[in-house]
């Protein structure tokens, strides 16, 4: 396998390298095997995966909305508004005047222990109770007598609140 | 499509393009590689792994210095591959998942007819011979300007050296050559 040239040049050798067969093998196999190779590899589905992904995302995304919105429905729903702490102070300032004191007293021991009071008075001995009509409203009053006292309550119709009290000899 | 957009597309998970980028350059990888190997497997292999780290690295390549740019980088791909074969010898391998990877082979007669095309071309032949006594970086420059018919500035790219020291290796490459040439007497003067 010898080449015969005339001269050996720098652009003999060049010339070497143009005369070498140029024209593209095709191993068709071999090219298709590889491309459905590449094809379907991770690279690709990593995308569809991705895809996959982004869904759950935004499922779960969705499905923690309505969770948070579910419970901010539920507390609302139940929620009363608490009494301001200014409208305590001006309610105590308007109740607790000298004038109004002893009614006040009153007034709390009533609301403290409203479903006790009545209850607790006619538990007692000596205790007359009766409807009538009292400063153009319908009361009951309960006559408590007690040593040579008679204690005289007036409740509203309700029996929830003491209107009035007063202390009488026998 | 041009180049520039198959590349942008196929970094988006394209297929189509992707298909199409790997078919224009699929033939040439193929036959740069079995120019300087001239073995029909190892070329299937080299090409073949060249293509799964095209694949592998494709968000990572960049458009550095022109539209030749990504013709730049997967000469590169199969230069480093080619490099590795000869480093190896027998223990090149593919690096395909060969479960996946049904390697049916092309039949019989597509190798005779390579391997008969091979043994009457003997220009290639010669030059091959002489270019493997010289250093690799020589063998890289002198089959892709000559074989592959690159710019002296794409084969700077893909050999990562300025311009200017690859015209000064490519001359001194062929001088060598012309020399190795000659002592084997591989080539005769005429009188």
């Amino acid at each position: 396998m010898h080449l015969f040239l005339k001269k050996i040049s720098m652009k003999n050798i060049e010339e070497l390298f143009k005369k070498v067969n140029k024209e593209s093998i095709v191993l068709s196999e071999h090219k298709n095997n590889l491309k459905n190779y590449l094809l379907n590899s991770d690279y690709f589905c990593k995308k569809e995966k991705k895809n996959l992904s982004d869904f759950k995302l935004a499922f779960g995304s969705v499905i923690f909305s309505v969770f948070i919105l579910a419970i901010i429905f539920i507390y609302f729903s139940s929620y009363t508004k608490p009494l301001e702490i200014a409208d305590i102070n001006n309610f105590e300032k308007e109740i607790r005047t000298p004038q109004t004191f002893s009614m006040s007293k009153a007034l709390d021991t009533a609301v403290d222990e409203k479903e006790t009071l009545y209850n607790k008075l006619i538990k007692k001995e000596n205790v007359i109770i009766n409807q009538k009509i009292w400063q153009e409203q319908e009361v009951i009053v309960l006559e408590v007598f007690e040593d040579n006292l008679k204690t005289i309550y007036y409740f509203n119709k309700d029996k929830n609140i003491l209107l009035h009290s007063e202390i009488q000899s026998k | 499509m041009d180049i520039k957009e198959l590349v942008g597309k196929s970094k988006n998970k394209d297929r189509e393009a992707f298909s199409e980028l790997f078919d224009f350059y699929y033939d040439k990888i193929f036959n740069y590689v079995f120019r300087r190997t001239l073995n029909i497997d190892y070329a299937k292999d080299i090409t073949s792994n060249t293509f799964l780290k095209v694949l592998k690295y494709l968000n990572d390549f960049k458009w550095k210095g022109g539209d030749n740019s990504f013709n730049a980088w997967i000469y590169k791909i199969a230069t480093n591959e080619i490099n590795q074969y000869f480093r190896k010898q027998n223990k090149y391998k593919l690096i395909v998942d060969e479960e996946n990877f049904k390697e049916l082979g092309d039949c019989g007669e597509t190798v005779r007819e390579i391997e008969n095309r091979l043994e009457n071309d003997e220009y290639l032949l010669i030059l091959n011979k002489g270019m493997k006594q010289l250093k690799p970086i020589y063998q890289d420059i002198l089959h892709l300007r000559y074989f592959e018919e690159l710019s002296y500035e794409e084969i700077s790219k893909i050999l990562s050296k300025n311009e200017t020291t690859i015209r000064v290796y490519s001359k001194r490459a062929l001088e060598k050559l012309k020399l190795i040439l000659e002592k084997d007497a591989l080539v005769f003067k005429e009188n």
